[in-house]
């Protein structure tokens, strides 16, 4: 009944067919970048082997425990060492900020605004007025264009701004990345503790072993063949 | 096809599992950061104790310490060029007090050409009292090595089983050569459907076939 009500005109159709390869589209594409991570953070994982292999090579660590307490040990420095630029950029740019918000004895200061923020270097658009939508006399749709409100210029007191927004935002990725790391090595340590101390059972048969060592199924050799095999004693 | 569906389905796992990946990495940006500030300040202190947060564990310098040790022994001569003694071929029998080698490898070189170019350079004995002892029969001597010539004696054939990897010396048994076609290291004619096609018959005959 309630599908006899419903009826889809071709151009309808053709919507809808539109609609799904686009969000087909979509989820491949972030499938196509999920897999992309992945495989950045097999690559980051890996970096893992050059720094605790020769203790695994020389069994200086022979156990789980050991291995994944030097390993994460090992990690938290290699992050520590990874991560030292980016802070200090980070560091280096909240300084920026604050001399500048002292100088200008501003400390309600936006670092986005459009009049003397970082956004005056941007374009900017107006996007509150795009969809219109009237309800007063019959339903309608309207969609506008979206209004420029900002062409970039430079202004001078603007410059803390500058220099805070890119140095934060590099050094952010540039950590965020240090932080992928640290968590793709701790992958790894798991996976490692687990694969070199692994003592696996599931090829050995001990029956087996014991049946092939008493030569089943050979034929027995018998005793009248012995006698022919001995060499004869020498008669002095 | 399959690769495009299996990329959705990826895909669509991936975005549920997107905001739990975020919240981890949050999380670990969060611990990361009070790591880097106590890792920061037991850096401070070090340094001022004279040392300082070395990547290098304890396990590390054990385990250099270990593999240091075990190069000399190893029997990989890239390992161990300075204390590598030329391999015996298998069929010679070794004897079992084996006499030591007549001229002294410079296992102490004093600079990088002299531990990579003159490794079996005679070291001159300062001791000239110092007794040299006689030369083994049965051991094969080392390049550059001058054996006086013994008079009335026959190199009795060798025969090298399939052990490609042992290379002759080519100064002292100028005569003999060694062919891992042949598997001989004597002085006989070749046949005639082992004749070589370099009319040269210099050098040593490398085959890549098993390589």
């Amino acid at each position: 009944m309630l599908i006899e009500l419903i009826k889809l005109t071709e151009s309808d159709k053709r919507l809808i067919v539109a609609l799904l390869l686009i969000l087909i589209l979509f989820f491949v594409i972030v499938g196509l970048i999920g897999y992309l991570i992945v495989r950045v953070m097999k690559w980051q994982g890996k970096r893992l082997d050059t720094g605790v292999s020769d203790v695994v090579y020389s069994r200086v660590i022979t156990d789980k425990k050991t291995f994944s307490k030097y390993a994460h040990k090992k990690n938290w420095i290699i992050f520590y060492k990874a991560a030292r630029i980016p802070v200090v950029i980070m560091l280096i740019s909240s300084l920026v900020l604050l001399i500048r918000n002292i100088i200008y004895h501003d400390f309600t200061y936006n670092v986005f605004d459009t009049t003397e923020g970082f956004a005056t270097i941007l374009f900017c658009w107006d996007f509150s007025h795009v969809f219109e939508i009237s309800t007063s006399l019959a339903f309608s749709l309207v969609i506008n264009a979206p209004v420029l409100i900002n062409e970039p210029h430079f202004v001078l007191e603007a410059w803390g701004s500058y220099l805070f927004v890119p140095g934060i935002t590099i050094g952010g990725l540039w950590y965020l990345w240090c932080v992928q790391s640290l968590i793709s090595r701790t992958l790894r340590i798991k996976k490692l503790s687990e694969s070199i101390f692994d003592k696996n059972l599931d090829n050995f048969n001990q029956n087996e072993q014991l049946m092939n060592s008493l030569n089943v199924g050979q034929k027995p050799i018998a005793p009248d063949d012995k006698k022919v095999e001995e060499p004869k004693q020498k008669e002095f | 096809m399959e690769g495009l569906f299996k990329s959705f389905g990826k895909g669509l796992l991936y975005i549920f599992v997107l905001p739990f990946f975020l919240l981890v990495m949050a999380g670990y940006a969060i611990v990361g950061l009070i790591a880097f500030i106590f890792l920061f300040f037991k850096s401070i202190i070090l340094f001022f104790c004279g040392r300082s947060l070395d990547i290098e564990l304890p396990e590390d310098k054990k385990a250099k310490a270990i593999i240091q040790s075990a190069i000399p022994a190893s029997s990989n001569p890239v390992f161990n060029q300075g204390n590598m003694q030329q391999p015996l071929p298998n069929n010679i029998p070794s004897s079992s007090n084996p006499a030591p080698m007549s001229t002294p490898v410079n296992v102490n070189p004093h600079s990088v050409e002299e531990a990579c170019f003159d490794q079996n350079k005679p070291v001159v004995s300062e001791n000239k009292d110092e007794v040299k002892p006689e030369i083994n029969n049965h051991q094969v001597p080392l390049q550059n090595e001058t054996i006086p010539p013994v008079e009335e004696k026959k190199i009795s054939p060798v025969i090298v089983k399939s052990n490609e990897d042992v290379v002759p010396p080519k100064n002292n048994i100028s005569e003999e050569k060694y062919s891992p076609k042949r598997t001989s290291l004597i002085n006989e004619p070749l046949e005639e459907n082992e004749k070589k096609t370099d009319d040269s018959h210099d050098g040593i005959d490398i085959d890549f076939k098993d390589f």
